[in-house]
């Protein structure tokens, strides 16, 4: 058993003795570990110009603290300004490209500018009609309908054949022509560019089918041509004029339903 | 070049600027769509007035792939066109209608549309519309649209120019030749001011 004097030795022992070194690989200890990079700042000579060097330094930095600053300011300002050119131009795009509910209603695959051709007309919709150069004659006695989409959402392309069928909106007369995407008449060749009601031959039912396609087709056929994007523009005369003489509970039966039947 | 780099890296959003940016897209939007509402609209009625003398009806050819004057034009219609100018006195338009789908649309310089009539709007196929400025209505008030039993519409107009538009269904050939007849027949005249109380 130790005593008390035996455990104070032992205890000065250990606090004397070197600290164990920690367990390393023998290329370890072979190999001092790198001293860290000390940055020294660097050597100023002492020269008789070293207080010359040191004003001709200062304005120097005062300039390219102001020449950064300016530099950041502009960068700011160019930064805050692309925010705002794209605010502006990009809804001022799509507000009068593709409008909103404010200006447009929708049914299925067809828009409609509710104020096209009115003397009313709110400026997205007159932005919209004079950047296409499109003249609507009246808003009052015919309604314009635009598709650049089939029923299921799909891109109408003049190389696709496609089946437009439904009932006949409500009103005198409507016409369908297929233009492409700034409005130029597709060629026609040996079919008609147009289809108009008083010409158009109904199914049984009533209802109308017509075929949108390059090659012949039985029945209504539209004569498309090309190979890119195109849209269709259905004209209803006399649609409020109808759909006033109905009740005010009656809705409006749905327009035509675009359907693709094939592409080359 | 690193401290302009340490400067942008020293950026950081400002709420003020933010706001501001916001605002200044607003107004930028703002004047995008009056600036193209205002100003595009020129071009459409240049280009079909381009197609007409001064108060003088002009009918135009079918509307083909070929020959389409505007975007959008339907080669269902025929069209007729008077460019007419108020300044030397009101300008008559006589045409008769043909049928229900025949349509008179009246723009004024600006492409604004100021009034349109159809068939279906007439129990008489003769109509005569009497143009006139809207000073000439007294005081600067605008004149009311004035119909009476020979079916004369006096229309008045803000603008000293513009454009009317008669448009007519061409889808059936055997009424080709009569729609093109009844368009040539349209007259464009200028009245001279004393006329001008009859209307």
């Amino acid at each position: 058993m130790k005593t008390r004097a035996q455990s104070t030795a032992r205890l000065r022992d250990l606090r004397s003795a070197p600290l164990p070194l920690p367990r390393t690989s023998p290329a370890a200890t072979t190999s001092p570990p790198p001293a860290p990079a000390i940055h020294l700042p660097p050597h100023h000579p002492q020269t008789p110009f070293r207080l010359f060097r040191r004003l001709d330094s200062l304005p120097m930095r005062a300039l390219r603290r102001l020449a950064a600053r300016f530099a950041g300011r502009t960068i700011a300002l160019a930064a805050y300004g692309s925010i705002a050119a794209a605010i502006g131009l990009v809804s001022a795009w799509y507000m009068t490209e593709a409008g909103t509910r404010l200006t447009v209603e929708r049914d299925g695959p067809w828009a409609r500018w509710t104020l096209a051709g009115s003397p009313d007309a709110d400026p997205y919709t007159q932005a919209h009609f004079s950047r296409a150069g499109w003249l609507p004659l009246s808003a009052a006695a015919a309604v314009y309908f635009t598709a650049s989409r089939d029923s299921t959402g799909e891109p109408l392309f003049s190389d696709c054949d496609y089946t437009v069928s439904g009932v006949a909106p409500a009103g005198r007369r409507w016409t369908l022509a297929a233009y492409d995407l700034n409005g130029g008449l597709l060629e026609a060749g040996a079919g008609a560019s147009a289809i108009a009601s008083d010409t158009a031959l109904p199914q049984p039912g009533g209802g109308f089918s017509i075929a949108l396609a390059q090659s012949a087709s039985p029945g209504n056929w539209l004569n498309t041509s090309g190979a890119a994007r195109m849209q269709l523009v259905l004209t209803v005369y006399g649609m409020k004029q109808a759909l006033a003489l109905k009740s005010s509970a009656a809705k409006a039966p749905a327009l035509f339903r675009i359907e693709r039947t094939g592409c080359r | 070049m690193m401290w302009p780099l340490r400067w942008m890296l020293r950026l950081r959003p400002n709420l003020l600027w933010l706001a501001a940016a916001v605002l200044a897209g607003l107004l930028l939007h703002i004047g995008a769509v009056l600036a193209l509402a205002h100003f595009a609209p020129n071009r459409a009625l240049a280009t079909l007035s381009a197609m007409a003398a001064v108060n003088r009806m002009a009918v135009l050819d079918p509307v083909t792939p070929d020959h389409q004057p505007l975007p959008f034009l339907s080669p269902a219609e025929r069209y007729a066109v008077c460019r007419f100018d108020l300044r030397k006195g009101p300008v008559a338009i006589n045409l008769t209608l043909g049928g229900d789908d025949w349509m008179v649309a009246v723009f004024g310089a600006r492409g604004a549309n100021v009034y349109a009539l159809s068939g279906a709007d007439l129990e008489r196929r003769e109509i005569e519309l009497v143009l006139t400025a809207r000073e000439t209505g007294g005081a600067g008030s605008p004149l009311p649209i004035v119909r009476d039993g020979s079916s004369t519409t006096v229309v008045p107009v803000a603008d000293r120019t513009g454009l009317v538009v008669i448009s007519a269904p061409a889808t059936r050939p055997a009424y080709a030749e009569a729609t093109g007849r009844m368009l040539r027949e349209a007259t464009c005249t200028q009245r001279v001011r004393a006329g001008a109380a009859a209307g």
